[in-house]
């Protein structure tokens, strides 16, 4: 079986004095990261097959490190974000039960005192433990994600080697990458899209510049110059302000660049036109893709100027068909099948999603004569915030547990930056009372940083149908004519 | 009008409520981003969000971007109130 850490050998053989990866200025070859790789997988052997892993790094070398060393030893890798609240964290490590949570000393304390089943292990600790020359079986999955559910709890997305492989050569394949390219990610490696340009650089061996923080996005355009970048990998919400705020230096920056890449949350169309304007020499690509059907399609707006909405056609070997339900004309819900997509969610939940190896994404869209794909909603209610999938639920069962607190609906709201954000439209049972701050000091407590809405508004009725069910869409519809916010 | 001493009390009051391991013990104004634990693009919206709130001011998304310490956040707020 091939996996993504058979690549790092070979180029560790091939041109071990390479840099693979820097970061700040900082730079690590194919020969180090090889090394500090294959000694945690020696130190992992201590555990069986199939034995699930926790990693919990911010963008750093020793997330790569680990990531790479449990693959190595054939372990499951499962992913969580530093940035989890107490509660996600305690529900994913009761689904997957890891035998230990990789991490650094500076996240400890937080996660420590909530549990005491699984220990936290600082890095460095671990790095100094004994190797095992035990050497067991390699697990077909590769790692394990959550993601938000169409229910209030999260589902386990487990990526098999062959996931990743397939998905990272169809990546390498549209977008020409080679070992000539010098890679600049501001992107987080926790999620899918980050995680793949980190798959895509291993697998042909360039050079991965790797930033922390996405918000230092002017310390991010003079890297690109510096390093003499050739690709670019962004969210929209990054790209909008960068042509928006900063043309001038965008152009000056990144007129080296072959590729800009970012994602599937929806991008304006002005975006698009200003960087394909701007960057005439500079391809310009998207992807759709989900954590459990990674880049099901490619859209290179360069060779497709009159389709600017679209989100490109299906990836290589990869099939999308519309479903559409007797009352739709147009649209349908999204399906999607091929080896980029998992065979089922995490302990066999959430069968209902599958039909004949075909992935109900809950996403609605349509294809148009030639077969370019549209999205255009979603089947359920899940707000996409900054590219993180929230699902309003969570948050109002949150809020629910307060007293006071009658119904709650969550609605997302536009966002100059970030897409959308969450709104909070509250009724308070006859008599009681609670403020603003309490609800979101609530929320602060219980919920990652993307599900705290920005706005809270009391409201003293909500709009229901003949079966007493509050009526989203007309909230939706009522907060995004008259409430942006920007 | 607010002075700058309870400006910056105000600022150090979000920066509180955003990181909860800060203190005034550990509180450094020039504190970068990259030095905080969790200075991410969402613990900067909430930063942003709770700063125009308390002091009734709007941030354009350039002047988002320019803030990187709680420093710059307060020269910011005393510019425009």
């Amino acid at each position: 079986m091939t996996t993504i850490v058979d690549y790092l050998e070979k180029h560790r053989q091939d041109f071990p004095e390479k840099v693979f990866v820097q970061i700040d200025s900082q730079k690590w070859t194919f020969e180090n990261i090889y090394n500090k790789v294959n000694k945690i997988n020696l130190i992992l052997n201590q555990f069986p097959t199939n034995s699930v892993i926790s990693i919990m790094f911010d963008n750093s070398i020793e997330f790569i490190i680990s990531y790479l060393g449990i693959i190595k030893a054939g372990k499951i890798v499962h992913i969580i974000s530093p940035s989890i609240s107490k509660k996600n964290f305690l529900e994913q490590i009761k689904s997957c039960n890891p035998k230990i949570i990789l991490t650094l000393k500076k996240f400890i304390g937080e996660f420590e005192t909530i549990q005491n089943k699984i220990k936290l292990v600082d890095f460095y600790e671990f790095e100094s433990e004994n190797i095992s020359k035990k050497k067991s079986e390699i697990s077909d999955i590769s790692s394990l994600m959550y993601t938000s559910g169409t229910t209030s709890s999260p589902k386990g997305v487990p990526i098999k080697h062959e996931n990743t492989i397939f998905t990272t050569k169809n990546i390498v394949n549209v977008l020409k990458y080679t070992n000539s390219d010098i890679d600049v990610i501001p992107l987080s490696l926790s999620h899918s899209f980050g995680l793949g340009c980190l798959h895509t650089s291993l697998f042909v061996g360039s050079t991965l510049n790797l930033h922390k923080n996405t918000m230092n996005i002017l310390e991010i355009l003079n890297s690109i110059k510096k390093n003499n970048a050739t690709t670019f990998a962004a969210v929209p919400a990054t790209l909008t302000l960068l042509v928006n705020s900063f043309p001038e230096k965008f152009v000056e920056k990144c007129n080296g660049l072959r590729l800009i890449i970012t994602n599937s949350t929806k991008i304006p169309k002005d975006t698009i036109n200003k960087i394909l304007n701007l960057l005439p020499n500079t391809k310009f690509a998207t992807y759709y893709g989900l954590t459990e059907a990674s880049r099901s399609t490619f859209m290179i707006f360069n060779e497709n100027r009159k389709k600017e909405e679209s989100v490109g056609k299906h990836a290589p070997n990869v099939q999308i068909k519309i479903v559409k339900e007797k009352n739709q004309i147009k649209e349908g819900e999204i399906l999607v099948r091929g080896k980029n997509v998992i065979d089922n969610y995490w302990n066999s939940q959430f069968t209902e999603k599958f039909t004949n190896n075909w992935l109900k994404t809950g996403d609605l869209g349509y294809l148009d004569k030639e077969g370019f794909l549209y999205l255009t909603g979603r089947k359920d209610y899940v707000i996409n915030v900054g590219g993180e999938k929230v699902n309003p639920e969570e948050i109002e069962k949150i809020v629910k547990i307060l007293d006071p607190i009658e119904e709650a609906v969550a609605i997302g709201i536009e966002h100059q930056i970030f897409g959308k954000v969450i709104k909070l439209l509250v009724k308070k049972y006859e008599g009681s009372e609670i403020d603003i701050s309490t609800i979101i000091s609530h929320c602060k407590q219980n919920l990652e940083r993307f599900k705290i809405p920005i706005k809270v508004e009391f409201v003293s009725n909500f709009p229901k149908n003949e079966h007493g069910k509050i009526i989203r869409f007309i909230l939706q519809e009522k907060n995004n004519g008259n409430n942006k916010d920007a | 009008m607010m002075n700058r001493m309870e400006i910056e009390n105000k600022i150090k009051e979000i920066f509180f409520d955003v990181f909860s391991n800060l203190n005034d013990e550990n509180f450094d104004w020039n504190a970068k981003q990259e030095d905080y634990l969790n200075w991410d693009s969402f613990a900067h919206l909430e930063l942003m969000t709770s700063t125009e709130t308390k002091f009734n001011i709007k941030i354009s998304p350039e002047d988002t971007l320019s803030i990187r310490t709680a420093l710059d956040l307060s020269n910011l707020v005393e510019s425009r109130i």
